[in-house]
């Protein structure tokens, strides 16, 4: 049952760790981004996306959002 | 009535109670929501597009990476109470803590080598928008120490531990606006 619970929670830190990747990456995108263009317009169309991608992340995998509306889980 | 009645269900049955609270604190977090997506509405009604050359980009993307960083420790102390690692959850409540006292500390020096005053139109909403979001910094590392004394305390178990994850959401939440505010005060020229 303990290494149950141990397998479970190394593999949820698994999950953390894949999901902080992806928000590094997306951030250097977005530095990427902001240093290479001027037009206003472009910045815009390319960073909103970014940053909408980037709290998707967070709200998903970090907030458990599903979970708000679900009935099954206890804490 | 219908307040009674929720009371009284919630009363009844630990699952529900927690159903509601969970839903409380997302309609919590969606009017902070509103107030923070308005601030960052000023900025563009304002000064447009404009962001001032002196603004630091290294500081501002050191603070952002830290953030980041912090939601990591911050679901990490989640995960391990909920599996019953209550040492690894205070390690990482400390991480989190420690972390987010570091971001603060990183807009303050922010604020004092700004070139611009609160009284120009980008000063106006940047010490605004900024300021909004680190007393909310300020008030998830006050509310993290607390959850961290509780835990110390054996206040949460696997089973039972909605005040940590409260918290942690919370922190998450002041996550997410900074993910918006990041571009839209530094990036968006």
């Amino acid at each position: 049952m303990a290494s149950e619970m141990a397998i479970k929670e190394r593999a949820a830190h698994h999950l953390g760790l894949l999901v902080i990747l992806a928000l590094a990456a997306l951030t250097a995108i977005e530095f990427v981004v902001f240093a290479a263009f001027d037009n206003t317009a472009a910045l815009i169309m390319l960073l909103v996306p970014i940053a909408i991608a980037k709290a998707w992340l967070i709200v998903n995998f970090f907030m458990h959002v599903s979970r708000a509306w679900r009935n099954e889980e206890s804490h | 009535m219908a307040a009674q009645a929720v009371a009284s269900a919630a009363h009844e049955d630990p699952r529900r109670s927690l159903q509601i609270k969970r839903m409380g604190l997302w309609l919590f977090f969606i009017s902070d929501g509103l107030l923070f997506a308005l601030l960052a509405t000023s900025r563009f009604y304002l000064v447009g597009t404009h962001t001032p050359d002196e603004l630091s980009q290294v500081l501002g993307l050191g603070i952002t990476s830290i953030l980041l960083l912090s939601s990591l420790t911050a679901f990490r102390a989640e995960t391990a109470i909920a599996h019953g690692n209550v040492a690894h959850a205070k390690l990482m409540l400390l991480a989190t803590i420690g972390l987010g006292v570091i971001f603060a500390g990183g807009v303050a020096i922010e604020w004092s080598i700004a070139e611009f005053t609160p009284s120009e139109g980008f000063g106006t909403a940047f010490f605004s928008m900024t300021g909004m979001h680190v007393t909310h910094v300020v008030s998830g590392i006050v509310i993290l120490g607390m959850a961290y004394l509780l835990l110390r305390r054996g206040r949460f178990t696997a089973d039972n531990h909605w005040g940590l994850a409260a918290v942690v959401l919370y922190w998450h939440f002041v996550d997410v606006v900074w993910v918006f505010f990041y571009p839209t005060l530094y990036l968006i020229n």
